[in-house]
């Protein structure tokens, strides 16, 4: 594969850079954006991206209307967080209403726009905004954007039910769409914004992925679902490749990377495709933001490593026993290694005496390998895809009896939101726990504190039978009250040594924390510290790690574990190496 | 113009399908609503916390209710304006025919209570 390089790659006008949490969309749109202003055009980088660190990128501060940054001449860049817009729009729709209605109406409210939802809107009026500006396209040879808008957002967005009843009175108020408002004559810029996004002339969408599975498969996802919707000008970046393994571990670390390459799936393979190789150094200034597309090896300092002992896996488990834990779930974004750790946690639980029942929503597949069934270790598979589809199968046949197909279509919408598959995966889960007989439940997913907060609110307003005709499957109305007990449950939190995911993970957290989910330790996974690697650029990583680790024992208080990247394939028995 | 208008809490995605399990009655008053919206001199609106909240505040008889119940006793259905015929729960089609004087034999939905 050749290296990207954007001078080369004859670009669109519009380009926006899509994929998982942490493979690198905004140095790649950062060192892109430079390259090109570097080359003479004049350039507007847009982050939407919460978890950037633009402002650390550029050593400055930002605004969301566009800084000139001198020292590249010819570049422009706006930082617009969607976390906090949503969060304003929130407080703009209930501020006024604060001591008008009681209490309980605001929380309620408050409750309905803190979804993703809002945040996805937010940055789906940001990007329109920008797309359909004449003066923006007059004034720049490229717009750069670091995250793109979601297949649901924009099918959401198509639907004419979702406009109908916005702009209808008669409305039943889609609450996540209040903010499109701010776009003026919203159903034509919107449509504008659309088109542009699907005129290959126009626009680039640049999926970026490292070599490995989680982000390829993401990568994937985000391909088709954004082709189907006639975003067709698709390239791919894999990011993040190591050329030259120099000893075990690095040569190891190579070698599931080709092998992630060499599997990526059929669809991603034939898109144009470029590398970013490994590097040894942060993309924070402007100096190394223009040596990451440049293909020179850059020499850096050798890293030195602080010798630190980090607690084990095992800390947590024997806390875990010591506190008679009853549910015990791992959280985190997709790919950090929850299976791994809640099958791991299983494992030191049953060595401990305990009888454990693992639920596991891995993919049958991997399963097997993971970890054997035993006396004292049960499993269960949730099949995700399986059970979003019968939940929505079951909710179109109640509503196929009653509703037009205009109407349909939205509720079909609606149930291809993440929300409705953690609802799913949860009431599955709900399931067994009321049925097992073990003393400890681990799985190895957990849902979002909003999803919780809705399950909740809804409980409240089922508290009579005879309140509710959408039955509230009583499995789950007994897990509620379980979850939010800190005696019988414990959330573990597992992320990266790395910005994006210990980001991603704070946000959890925060949603956890308003949902009132007791958890107190998180588990650091897939350090390259004590690997003993002598490869500078993996040295370099293991380095950068130091800070995060270091983050996350603050968060936590002192309560978390590092688990060592493992050079080999962990399963069964290895798994024991990790605790 | 007999106006019969549905004050309810605020949602997440308005076909709630996005909770724990979709309320038969969003589905069951939706279909209400498109069935008489077709007939002359007969009016329905749902109103919704999120997206609505000035006609919960415009409403003096609706205000009293969420002052006395919360959110609890949402949803309120309110005719013509001041008259609160039901609090606490959707009503059932049977209800919205009586207080609306419209025949809805034909939407299909069962009488869920």
């Amino acid at each position: 594969m050749e290296n990207y390089s954007p001078i080369a790659s004859d670009l669109t006008k519009y380009l926006f850079f899509t994929g998982k949490g942490g493979v690198g969309k905004t140095s790649t749109a950062c060192a892109t954006a430079v390259a090109l202003a570097d080359s003479g055009k004049r350039v507007m980088l847009v982050s939407t991206d919460p978890a950037s660190n633009l402002q650390d990128v550029f050593g400055r501060e930002l605004t969301n209307k566009g800084t000139a940054i001198e020292e590249v001449p010819g570049l422009h860049v706006a930082n617009f967080d969607p976390i906090t817009a949503a969060q304003e729009y929130m407080e703009s729709v209930v501020g006024p209403y604060r001591g008008l209605l009681p209490e309980s109406a605001i929380a309620n409210m408050e409750e309905q726009l803190m979804g993703s939802c809002t945040v996805e809107i937010a940055s789906f009026n940001e990007f329109a905004g920008f797309l359909t500006n004449p003066e923006v396209e007059q004034k720049f040879d490229f717009i750069l954007f670091d995250t793109a808008p979601t297949g649901h957002t924009l099918r959401m967005l198509q639907l004419p039910s979702a406009w109908n009843n916005f702009l209808d009175e008669n409305t039943t108020g889609v609450s996540c769409m209040g903010q499109l408002s701010g776009l003026g004559d919203q159903k034509e810029s919107y449509e504008r914004a659309v088109k542009t996004l699907a005129d290959k002339t126009k626009t680039t969408l640049l999926l970026v992925t490292r070599p490995q599975e989680g982000p390829n498969m993401e990568a994937e996802r985000a391909s088709n679902e954004l082709k189907e919707l006639g975003v067709l000008n698709q390239r791919l970046i894999v990011n993040g490749v190591l050329e030259k393994p120099t000893d075990a571990v690095s040569q190891k670390f190579a070698d599931e990377q080709q092998e992630a390459l060499t599997n990526m799936p059929a669809s991603l393979k034939q898109l144009p495709a470029t590398q970013i190789p490994l590097r040894s150094f942060n993309v924070t200034g402007l100096e190394n933001l223009r040596s990451l597309l440049k293909d020179e090896h850059v020499i850096t300092a050798p890293a030195s490593l602080q010798n630190e002992t980090y607690p084990a896996l095992r800390e947590i488990v024997d806390d875990l026993v010591r506190t008679n834990k009853r549910v015990v779930f791992t959280m985190g974004k997709g790919g950090v290694g929850k299976t791994t750790i809640a099958a791991t946690i299983a494992l030191g639980l049953a060595e401990k005496g305990k009888k454990v029942h693992l639920a596991t929503t891995d993919p049958a597949a991997h399963l097997g390998y993971i970890i054997q069934e035993s006396d004292a270790i049960k499993m269960s598979r949730i099949d995700e895809k399986q059970e979003l589809a019968d939940y929505q199968e079951e909710v179109l046949t109640k509503a196929r009896q009653t509703m037009s197909p205009e109407d349909l279509a939205y509720v079909e919408e609606d149930l291809r939101s993440p929300c409705t598959q953690e609802i799913a995966v949860f009431r599955r889960f709900a399931d067994i726990v009321a049925t097992v007989d073990a003393d400890v439940v681990v799985i190895d997913t957990a849902p979002t504190g909003h999803t919780l907060l809705l399950l909740d609110s809804s409980q409240s307003y089922a508290k009579e039978v005879e309140r509710t005709s959408g039955e509230v499957p009583e499995s789950v109305r007994q897990l509620l009250p379980v979850l939010q007990d800190p005696q019988q449950t414990e959330v573990v939190m597992v992320t990266l040594p790395e910005n994006t995911p210990v980001y991603e993970s704070l946000r959890l957290k925060e949603d956890l924390d308003r949902a009132n989910i007791s958890h107190t330790w998180w588990v650091v996974n897939n350090s390259m510290l004590s690997t003993g690697t002598t490869n500078e650029l993996l040295l370099a990583r293991a380095q950068n790690e130091q800070k995060w680790i270091q983050k996350v024992a603050e968060v936590s208080n002192n309560h978390f574990a590092v688990v060592e990247w493992s050079s080999v394939e962990l399963k069964g028995e290895a798994l024991a190496t990790i605790l | 113009m007999e106006k019969l208008a549905i004050y309810e809490p605020a949602l997440c995605c308005s076909t709630g399908v996005c909770g724990p399990s979709v309320d038969e009655n969003l589905i069951r008053i939706t279909a209400v609503m498109q069935h008489v919206r077709k007939v002359e001199g007969k009016q329905m609106v749902r109103y919704n916390l999120s997206a609505n909240p000035n006609s919960f505040i415009r409403n003096e008889a609706v205000q009293q209710v969420l002052q006395e119940k919360g959110i609890d006793g949402l949803p309120v259905t309110v005719l013509n304006n001041d008259t609160i015929v039901k609090v606490g729960d959707y009503p059932t089609n049977q209800e919205i025919a009586d207080w609306l004087g419209v025949s809805l034999e034909k939407t299909t939905a069962s009488t869920v209570k």
